[in-house]
Parts: C-alpha cells; structure tokens; sequence
C-alpha cells in the first residue's frame, strides 16, 4: 500500500478545505504547514486516521514523530497491529 | 441598515428509525455526517457544518472586503453539556453511540476560531450557548456590533449535535420527543391539541449580515432588531403558560427594531408542538401582537437545536420568496392563525422567535422588503 496515497486519502477525509494543502511528492516531505499546508488540528486529526488504520492501541501519549512523512510511515509500520492491501480497503476499515 | 446577503441551511424532512435506544424514536437525520462518527474519528455537527460553509460564500467574503470589522460568531446551544448520563442501559453497539476520540475537537471556540480563520476573520471571533435560542440570541449580540463596535460585517453559523444518544435520552426522558410507541397515534405539530410534540433533527445554517457597501449581493432580508429575555419564573426548564418571556422579547425586538407591532403580520415560532410551548408562545403572541399568521418548521424537519432559530429564518424566506408561509403540519384542526393550510405571504416586516433551556427567550424582526 502505497503511503503517500493513504496519508493524502486521510488528509481529504479530515481537513475541511483543501486549498492551502498540498499533496506529498515524496516521503521527505515534514508535516510542516509551509510545506504542506496543514495546520496542526490537521496533523492530528491525520495521524488519527491512520493509528486507527494501524490498529495503534490508543494511549493517552500521543507521540508519534512528524519530522517527516518517512518518521511517520516508520512509526506506523513498527507499531501496526493490522495492515491493509489497498487504500480503498484501509479507508473503509475506519467507519 | 442591516442586510442578510447569505443564508445556507441544512436540514432533512426524511425521518430515520432509532429502536436499540433508551427511548426509541424517529430523527431527522443526514446519515452520510455520521459516517465514522461511531468509531471517534468525526463529530457528526462538523461533517454537517461543511455542507453549509460553501466556498462560494468564502469567496464572497474573502472578495469582497468591508471598510469596518468583521466578526464570527458560532451558534453553539447545548454542546457543552451534552454527555453521558450514566441513568440507563446503554448499547454501545447502537447506531447513534459514538465516542469523542479527540476531545478538544469539540470544544466550540476551537472550532468557531478554526471556521472563522477560513472566512480570513481577525477582528471578532466569540462562541455562544443559549441552547436552543442560541441562533437567534446571537442576533443581539449581532446587532450591538453593528450598532455601537464599528463592524460591517458578521458572519454566523449555527448548529449542535441535535441527534445524538444524550440529546436523544433527554427529550425522550422529557416527553418531549414523539416516542416509537406513540406513533402513529401521535404526530409531529404545534398549537394542536391532538397532536403535540416533535422529532429530533438535525441542521445547520451559515448566514452572512452586513452593512451596505459597494460590492454587496443582493440581500435576502433587512434585519431590522433582535432582543433577548428572560422571564419570572424559578424553574429553569419550565416556560410560564403566559408567555411572559416570550413576550417580553417580542415587545423588546419591536421597540429596538423601530417596528409596530400592527406591522408584523407574518411569525415563524419556535413552534415544538409541547404542550408547555404551545401555551407559552400562544399567549405572547396574542397579547403581544395585532393580526398575524404563524408557522412552524419543527413539524417538517424536527426540532434542530441551537440552529432551530437562523435555519428556520431561512426556511421561511425562501417560502416567502415563493409567495407563501406555509401550514403548520399536522393540525387536526382548522385555524386560520396557527396556519393549517398555506397562506399568501405579504411583504414586509416578519417575525422569528426561539426559546432555550435556562430562561432564555429571543425574538428577531426581518423585513422582506429591501
């Protein structure tokens, strides 16, 4: 499953107008709002998204690094209790 | 003079069945807002909200700036209160049961300041929470910034979660809302007194006011005045049966818009169909007004909370554009007053009225002509 198609499907699902943000080109990309035009609700509501995805046991930390897309696809991969074969399949999951 | 150039409503008369509740009921409700609402993931009244807050509308905003302020205000009613009772069995598997997985979402300044940001609001952001008064007190508010604060413009959403478990288990426990069991024997209306009460719905609505200016759209309405009261009564959640809050909020609307009250021909009630509403607003009008026909909304597309108020407003515009105000549904009887069948609009001044939990009681005065 490709990442970057699954962080800008989250990131369409959440962030309430589109036209400030700008779609990853690649996973070096940060999660700066200069870089990529979301806000830090934004972030969240994303990050969200995809521990959900993830099957990432809900904590009251919320520590997952955003330094760069790659740091929060690594993130996800090491701690991911479930994984899906498509994007389309991993957004349905989230109901 | 103020003007209203936009007012987006949301709101369905389609009615969904709710039975693995603590009291069973139909609602109004727009299913595709709660989508992933069960899992934490989405708060139904965004969802709603983003249908309401069109680009088109920002674009107007943003476009076309104002020489004076500009302010944002959120129409919130009840959010902060609603919560889990704890007073019955609860079935966590229920369609309508969903957690907050992200707290601070729902706090409304949060999100009014997150809104506001988009509309490139800097001057004035302030949330509100009259419950379900909330969108028509805010037109107070409204008008001292116009009035006595230098803004040109001001922008209001309005809306809560109207459809879920807590508000659901309170106008269920209440008897306020027409119960599964009841139905059909009972329907939705108002002023009847063989049907009484209402479903709860759920809206939204986005209305933008402003002083004249050089690159204004065609105003819908003039707002003429808006006042806000309370009345002398010890039960926070009771309405006195002769409408003295109501009535002092008409009488104090007519005063500040600088309106007879021979010249208010037209009323949208808050109209819920209970029988302590229907006593309440029936008696102030009366007393407070000449000759007039009203209607109500709530008996189409359920009683929609704090956006009851604006939404409403913007229902009957769009009637009233059409030449009509339409009939109170339901009536079991004749009346030519609390409308039991469509009436001819005339043009000018109307009336919309809205009454909240905690005494609060708030009258708006609209014109048609403009």
């Amino acid at each position: 499953m490709d990442f970057i198609e699954l962080f800008d499907a989250c990131v369409r699902e959440n962030k309430p107008r589109l036209d400030k943000y700008t779609k990853p080109k690649s996973l070096d990309v940060t999660l700066k709002e200069e870089d990529i035009g979301l806000d830090s609700l934004d972030v969240t509501l994303t990050l969200v998204m995809l521990s959900d995805i993830y099957g990432l046991p809900e904590t009251d930390d919320f520590n997952i690094p955003v330094t760069s897309l790659r740091a929060v696809r690594n993130y996800m991969l090491e701690n991911k209790k479930q994984d899906f074969d498509s994007v389309e399949a991993a957004m349905e999951s989230v109901v | 003079m103020i003007y209203m150039t936009h007012c987006e409503t949301l709101c369905t008369t389609e009615r969904t069945t709710y039975e693995d509740i603590a009291f069973p009921q139909s609602v109004h409700i727009i299913k595709d807002t709660f989508r992933r609402a069960k899992s934490g993931l989405f708060y139904p009244p965004h969802k709603a909200f983003d249908k309401v807050i069109l680009q088109k509308t920002i674009d107007y905003v943003v476009d076309n700036p104002v020489a004076g302020k500009t302010a944002f205000l959120f129409a919130a009613g009840s959010q902060g209160w609603m919560g889990t009772s704890g007073r019955y069995d609860r079935n966590t598997e229920a369609e309508l049961h969903y957690k907050t997985k992200i707290p601070f979402l729902t706090l409304t300044n949060i999100y009014a300041g997150r809104i506001a940001s988009i509309f490139h609001v800097h001057d004035h952001v302030s949330t509100d929470a009259s419950a379900c008064a909330s969108s028509l007190k805010v037109l107070m508010d409204m008008q001292n910034l116009f009035w006595h604060y230098g803004f040109d413009r001001v922008i209001v959403l309005a809306g809560e979660d109207s459809v879920c478990i807590p508000s659901l288990e309170f106008f269920g426990d209440a008897k306020a809302s027409i119960q599964l069991s009841e139905e059909p024997d009972r329907k939705p209306s108002a002023f009847d007194a063989v049907n009484t009460g209402f479903h709860v719905g759920q809206g939204a609505a986005l209305a933008v006011f402003e002083k004249e200016h050089a690159g204004m759209s065609t105003p819908m309405a003039k707002f003429l005045g808006a006042y806000t009261s309370a009345e002398n009564n010890t039960n926070p959640l009771g309405q006195r049966p002769d409408g003295e809050g109501y009535s002092k909020a008409i009488e104090g609307s007519l005063h500040v818009a600088g309106v007879r009250k021979e010249d208010v021909n037209v009323v949208k009630t808050h109209g819920t169909g209970t029988d302590a509403n229907n006593k309440a607003e029936k008696a102030a009008l009366q007393r407070s007004l000449s000759e007039f026909v009203a209607t109500s909304y709530k008996p189409r597309i359920g009683h929609t909370l704090s956006a009851s108020g604006l939404l409403e407003t913007g229902l009957l515009l769009n009637d009233m554009g059409c030449g009509i105000v339409p009939q109170i549904l339901n009536r079991t009887e004749d009346d030519d007053v609390f409308l039991s069948y469509d009436a001819p609009a005339p043009r000018g001044p109307f009336l919309s009225l809205a009454a909240g939990m905690g005494n609060i009681y708030s009258a708006a005065i609209f014109s048609t002509e403009v």
